[in-house]
């Protein structure tokens, strides 16, 4: 009997609701296809930007070796344009740094192994003095590529000071060299990775933690935070206890290219935002899962209006170095900053809870 | 009414289910705690973490050296088996209470309804003569043999575990539960994924189905259960439900707990049986002896008015506790006053982004701290949507930046909080000094009022 009501009373509901949810359509092609996104994600972007980055690193390799072969002004040069190509084309790499790129055992994630910054000269200095190539210590801001960057940019843009130090020491050639060798292993080694790590990726398409979607926002939102903290944060002296900007440590100091990579970091937080591709292919984002889900649509007008708002104070930033800027023109960093800042809860909390995404490992009593 | 009361404490009631009860429970916390270790939670929850979240009023309680920690959780496993097997009882019992209760105090991000009913579950534990048969302590000749116990002894069991049902329950009833289907239609289709059914879980409809009969499941249950026709249905639908949000979310061992605690309300035969069975499996002798010792059940030596009256306070306490929110104004969603040891579980989807700003005194120079640098993602996500673990953490701050050097004069948050896919709000007034507010079980005053 009580069973009986107890049915009645669930049926009796639910024809009520249905009622009431007709209006919205029952159409299960509102549902978001999470394999989808990661196939979009995987095959514009993620494969895409190692592929680029493998390239031009085989281009700066090369010219690298030319450079050894012949010390000359003009194949210094070749190595920093490609330098600067090259650590371009890494940005994008750096927001996948999971899966292969992850870390496992004594060694770090593919980011913290190769893109480390600011570097240590002093180290490094000590290393080729002690003739040291062996990288067998944990000194990670002693290598990677903004130790390559050290290492053939001069500050003042004085080349030939750089060439006479090469000149001088063939150590400094073979650090150099130890450093490209270093960071290239370890780059061929993910890009191979990812090779055999896609359809794993692809077909993973839960919510959990270490599911394919949670670590690709999890990974998405240390990437975009990074930009903030890392590369304007730090370099603006807006931690907590700093007294002092500190512009040396921006990334790429020693070029001053620090601008231009900020900008592309900024530009592959959109693409993945859009889902755009690596060659523009229109392709699913996170943006695309927002209009599937309930909330979403309104989280992507805020999230858009500030991405906006940041754009426009990026594109204010000063020409020439961010080192520069931040003495001179404080203000106009500061406000790429705020901006950002100001962006980071749409990532942060708001995408992840209206998408249902696990951040951490711990049990929870779902709140 | 009385009398009513003295049949459900005192009545004469085989010992049977509470005998089964004490191997199950045993057994659930053996696997919870042997699980923790295997996932190195140990080390996640507590050693690898540089602040921990106090409960209020406990905050004294630290955490261990990491080898004290691990030494902690192996007592708990062996504490676990000596419930199991009935040996050295009481200490075991004790033992894991004391070892559980103290890890579950050292960090409140960790708070889970369930370790809550854990804990309370091991307390009463500790009174009742579990071991007083099918025991280790009663071949030892420790304690002696019994086959009747009061009735108090087992059915305090099924009133907490009822307890927990009926609050859940209760906590459904609200609009965003039953009219939104919040957060379910947030959570099932993050789950499309599932095997069989997953492709209903894009349906809002399914959210709501959910919904209404997980409301009515919670409901209802403990009544089900008590009713002798329907507890196997009941108890079938206990584990599905059970087997469903466990295979779901993230919730642990909570199905486990539930799915095996619950059996507690089956008849006194079959407990026998089980036991029987269990005899036969390791070949030892189980034989019912027809109530021997049936006149003289109690198993203390404390007055029975004494006992009535400890026992009716503590339901009392259970039952008004979770509603203690009754007192608090505004939204507890929002605010979280009185949300904890409520039994709300898996209520609301919740999720804030808490920056918090550090003002050094000489200077006036303020700083934004990277909550990274101290808190592990977990701790952050909840730290990031509770007002009270705000204030810790401004506290926690001010002292890290003093140790170094860095004396600091104002900390302020600006906490944005999405609640059941609202667009985020500011929690409270980025400008507040959190130095300056005191945390106490009085409204918080502070607090932004959540904006339907």
């Amino acid at each position: 009997m009580k069973n009986k009501t107890f049915l009645s009373l669930i049926v009796g509901l639910l024809f009520l609701v249905s009622c009431k949810e007709k209006d919205k359509g029952m159409d299960a092609a509102l549902a978001f296809d999470r394999g989808a996104l990661l196939t979009s994600m995987s095959s514009n972007l993620i494969m895409p930007a190692y592929d680029s980055a493998v390239f031009y690193f085989s281009q700066l390799h090369s010219s690298v070796n030319q450079f050894k072969q012949d010390t000359s002004l003009e194949n210094l040069q070749l190595v920093q344009q490609n330098w600067k190509q090259f650590a371009r084309s890494w940005q994008l790499a750096a927001a996948f740094n999971f899966g292969p790129a992850a870390e496992s055992g004594i060694k770090k994630s593919l980011s913290e192994e190769i893109a480390s910054f600011p570097v240590s000269s002093t180290k490094i200095e000590s290393f080729i003095m002690a003739k040291d190539t062996s990288f067998a210590n944990f000194d990670r801001d002693s290598r990677g590529i903004f130790a390559i960057e050290y290492l053939v940019f001069d500050l003042n843009q004085n080349n030939p000071n750089i060439f006479q130090k090469f000149a001088s020491d063939p150590w400094r050639m073979h650090y150099l060299l130890a450093c490209v060798h270093q960071v290239g292993l370890n780059l061929n080694l993910v890009q191979t990775g990812w090779k055999s790590y896609q359809a794993a990726f692809v077909s993973n398409v839960g919510t959990d933690i270490g599911s394919s979607t949670s670590l690709l926002y999890n990974d998405f939102l240390k990437y975009y935070e990074g930009l903030k903290n890392f590369k304007f944060g730090i370099p603006l002296g807006r931690r907590p206890g700093q007294t002092t900007t500190l512009p040396a440590n921006v990334e790429a100091y020693y070029s001053g290219y620090s601008t231009e990579l900020a900008k592309e970091h900024w530009r592959c937080v959109q693409l993945i935002w859009n889902g755009t591709g690596l060659k523009g292919e229109q392709g699913i984002g996170f943006k695309a899962y927002l209009e599937k889900v309930e909330g979403g649509n309104a989280l992507i007008t805020l999230t858009q209006n500030q991405v906006a708002a940041t754009q426009a104070k990026i594109d204010a930033l000063p020409a020439g170095k961010l080192s520069e800027a931040i003495q001179n023109d404080f203000a106009k960093v500061d406000d790429v900053h705020t901006e950002l800042q100001k962006l980071t809860r749409f990532f942060k909390s708001d995408l992840s809870s209206l998408i249902g995404i696990a951040v951490t490992y711990s049990s929870g009593d779902g709140d | 009414m009385l009398n009513r009361l003295n049949k459900l404490f005192f009545e004469p009631h085989s010992i049977a289910p509470l005998l089964v009860f004490r191997i199950i429970f045993g057994l659930a916390t053996f696997i919870s705690t042997a699980r923790f270790l295997y996932l190195d939670w140990v080390d996640l929850h507590f050693i690898s973490t540089q602040v921990q979240f106090k409960y209020f009023g406990f905050e004294w309680v630290k955490v261990a050296p990491a080898a004290v920690m691990y030494a902690i959780h192996y007592l708990m496993l062996a504490a676990s088996l000596g419930v199991i097997l009935g040996a050295f009882y009481r200490l075991s019992a004790i033992t894991f209470f004391l070892l559980f209760t103290y890890c579950e105090l050292i960090d409140i991000t960790y708070y889970l309804n369930h370790y809550y009913f854990v804990s309370l579950v091991a307390f009463l534990l500790i009174w009742v003569p579990a071991n007083a048969n099918f025991s280790i302590d009663v071949w030892l000749k420790k304690t002696q043999k019994r086959w009747v116990v009061p009735a108090s002894t087992i059915n305090l069991f099924k009133f907490q575990l009822i307890l927990v049902y009926f609050f859940a329950g209760i906590a459904k009833i609200n609009s965003a539960w039953l009219f939104d289907a919040m957060p379910l239609k947030i959570w099932l289709p993050a789950n499309s994924h599932f095997p069989l059914i997953g492709f209903l879980f894009n349906y809002p409809i399914t959210a709501y189905v959910f919904s209404w009969a997980g409301m009515l499941f919670d409901i209802s249950i403990g009544a089900f259960l008590l009713y002798p026709k329907t507890r196997f249905l009941a108890w079938l639908v206990v584990v599905f439900f059970h087997a469903i949000t466990g295979a779901l979310f993230q919730i642990g061992v909570f199905p486990i707990v539930m799915i095996s605690c619950t059996l507690i309300f089956f008849s006194t035969s079959f407990h026998e049986q089980v036991l029987q069975r269990l005899a036969k499996l390791f070949s030892i002798s189980f034989r019912s002896e027809p109530n021997p010792d049936a006149a003289n059940s109690a198993v203390s030596k404390i007055p029975s008015s004494m006992i009535s009256f400890l026992l009716v306070v503590w339901m009392l306490f259970h039952v008004l506790f979770p509603l203690r929110y009754l007192a608090y104004p505004g939204n507890m969603y929002w605010t979280e006053e009185a949300y904890r040891f409520g039994w709300r579980v898996m209520l609301m989807e919740k999720a804030g982004t808490a920056t918090f700003y550090v003002r050094e005194k000489t200077s006036q120079r303020e700083g934004v701290v990277d909550n990274a640098d101290f808190l592990n993602p977990h701790q952050e996500k909840q730290m990031a949507m509770q007002p009270d673990l705000i204030l810790q953490y401004a506290q926690f701050l001010q002292q890290h930046y003093h140790s170094k050097g860095v004396e600091v004069d104002k900390i302020r948050a600006e906490v944005y909080v999405t609640l059941n896919a609202k667009p985020s709000k500011l929690l409270f007034n980025p400008q507040l000094n959190l130095l300056e507010i005191v945390d106490s079980w009085a409204p918080k005053t502070w607090l932004n009022r959540f904006e339907e």
